[in-house]
């Protein structure tokens, strides 16, 4: 009987058994089995790996836990992201609109009270056009009156 | 970038509770697209998440120990399908299954499907890990629960040629929506490489796992002449079995060339029914050191004359990209998959059959030709300087611009 031959004594059981779980642990080999497996655990066994093998089919396929969609060509994530970037967008064009107010402002006034003059000065020139029609008037009513005394003179002095 | 705004990105990963090469890659990923801008956020998966009930099925702890593996591929794959992740514009998918997970712009940095249900699937079977039958039917679950989702991603940067050949052959993903893609080693690499010690050490670094196949180095060195000492690094769930090996082949030279695979590599180690350690002494040749900081993995790369990768079907081979970084000339087996597209025979290494025999001629010839070795090591240098951290970020990077603006 060679070393490799000889029975299992109490320190290589115990050896193997503190093996086993770290073997296990890096997943590099089953542990030892003591003996053939009754048939029933082979059959049962075949019968769960039937049943793994269309669960997990039914689980890569099954999208309902996802709210019943495929996943998306753009991704919540994606949408997110140009959601914030549009929204810094808008804010920096609010920034730039206040910016320009800020200018503007100041020169519509101006242009508020250029134009209020402009209108005073209309007002005005339209106020002196009338008093001036009037005078041109009386100027005219006057030069008329004294064309007729001219005319009724050169009447009487024949 | 050229998307709007900062788009999100959530990395997905299952945590193994193992920092080997993929999760320190991957940590330097998650950091590069962090400095250039983009949001990202790591989100883990846990194997041991659930057990008693998977999906609503109850499964009682006799059924899931007849195949813990699958069981926990399934506890990933309800959490995977769980996820949430509208929030985030695009998922960088990792290790199986998250590439599962429900998302329209999905992009994968895949290395591997959960090889024991595809490319390993029968010597894992072979090798004990589980029942014939129960594995055939898990294999089956998992290949239609994996064909479910996984042409929903966008676009897969495979890890090496030989895993983009499975993302083909199992998936039928067409060329067009696949890229090779290369991860830098995880060390700093000097400008100019390192003096080559002839009289260093043979050196095996990597945690001792199924199907990573230390014991073929173990078995090549006691087939040596020369008594030049082996230095493995790292620890592992199979490194007690590899001593024990190295003991058993100390004391029984009959056996150094005797034995067969299954006795070796092919089997559960430790965990195999009956298994008992060798109760001899260790036999003086290895230098078993178990896991190491950085810097002690580094010193170890340069106190070594030749570096071992004895793998099997390796996805990449990140091991022998570091050997390379510290111009080490590097053994593979013809049959180490990503290995031997990194180590070409004859200009940075040497390729040999997975036999104890043809490893042990290999290891000898660059021990006595140190002209070789130093030539070949120069030359990887120059190749693992080739493969840089920010064209790795960058070609990720431009993948999930490329998917985000579709």
């Amino acid at each position: 009987m060679t070393p490799l031959e000889r029975p299992r004594n109490g320190a290589q059981i115990l050896y193997q058994a503190v093996r086993r779980p770290l073997d296990r642990r890096i997943g590099a080999a089953a542990p030892d089995r003591a003996g053939p497996q009754p048939p029933t655990d082979r059959s049962t066994t075949l019968a769960i790996i039937d049943e793994l093998t269309e669960r997990a089919g039914d689980a890569l396929r099954d999208h309902d836990d996802l709210g019943g969609l495929p996943h998306p060509t753009v991704t919540t994530a994606t949408l997110n992201h140009h959601l914030a970037a549009a929204a810094d967008r808008s804010e920096a064009v609010d920034q730039r609109a206040g910016g320009s107010r800020r200018i503007v402002d100041p020169i519509v006034g101006i242009q508020a009270a250029l134009n209020d003059a402009l209108i005073h000065c209309v007002h005005q020139l339209d106020h002196r056009s009338r008093l001036q029609d009037r005078r041109l008037t009386e100027l005219e009513a006057r030069l008329a009156e004294a064309d007729r005394r001219i005319a009724s003179l050169e009447a009487r002095t024949g | 970038m050229a998307t709007l705004g900062t788009p999100r990105i959530a990395v997905l990963r299952p945590d193994h509770g193992v920092l080997g090469g993929f999760e320190r890659h991957l940590a330097t990923v998650v950091a590069g697209l962090k400095r250039r801008g983009w949001i990202v956020e790591t989100i883990g998966l846990d194997p041991r998440g659930t057990r008693s009930r998977l999906l609503g099925v109850p499964v009682r702890p006799v059924q899931y120990e007849f195949h813990a593996d699958y069981f926990a591929y399934l506890s990933l794959v309800e959490q995977t399908a769980a996820l949430d992740l509208r929030r985030f514009d695009a998922v960088l998918t990792t290790q199986p299954p998250t590439y599962l997970a429900r998302h329209d712009r999905k992009v994968a940095l895949f290395y591997h499907q959960a090889r024991q249900f595809y490319d390993l699937a029968d010597i894992y079977a072979e090798s004990g890990f589980a029942e014939e039958e129960i594995h055939r039917a898990a294999t089956e679950s998992v290949r239609a629960i994996d064909g479910e989702a996984v042409g929903d991603v966008r676009h897969w940067l495979a890890g090496s040629d030989t895993v983009a050949e499975r993302l083909r052959r199992y998936w039928r993903i067409p060329d067009d929506r696949i890229s090779r893609y290369d991860a830098p080693a995880a060390c700093v690499i000097a400008e100019s490489p390192p003096p080559y010690d002839p009289a260093g050490s043979i050196l095996h670094v990597g945690r001792m796992e199924w199907p990573k196949r230390p014991e073929l180095l173990v078995q090549a060195v006691h087939l040596l002449d020369s008594q030049r000492m082996t230095s493995f690094v790292g620890g592992g769930s199979r490194a007690d079995f590899v001593r024990s090996l190295d003991a058993r082949l100390g004391d029984r030279p009959e056996d150094r060339r005797g034995l067969i695979e299954t006795e070796t590599w092919r089997n559960r180690g430790i965990f195999t029914a009956g298994w008992r350690p060798y109760e001899g002494r260790a036999s003086g040749r290895i230098d078993f050191i178990g896991p190491v900081d950085d810097a002690q993995r580094d010193a170890a790369y340069r106190s070594a004359a030749v570096v071992v990768a004895p793998a099997h079907n390796e996805d990449y081979g990140l091991t022998a990209l570091e050997a390379m970084a510290f111009a080490r000339p590097v053994i593979a087996c013809g049959d180490g998959g990503g290995l031997t597209e990194l180590v070409d025979d004859g200009v940075t290494g040497l390729i040999v059959d997975p036999d104890p025999a043809a490893m042990a001629a290999a290891i000898t010839r660059l021990l006595e030709d140190p002209t070789l070795a130093a030539r070949l090591g120069l030359a990887g240098h120059a190749k693992a300087r080739s493969i840089t951290e920010d064209r790795a970020v960058a070609q990720i990077e431009q993948t999930l611009e490329k998917v985000l603006a579709g």
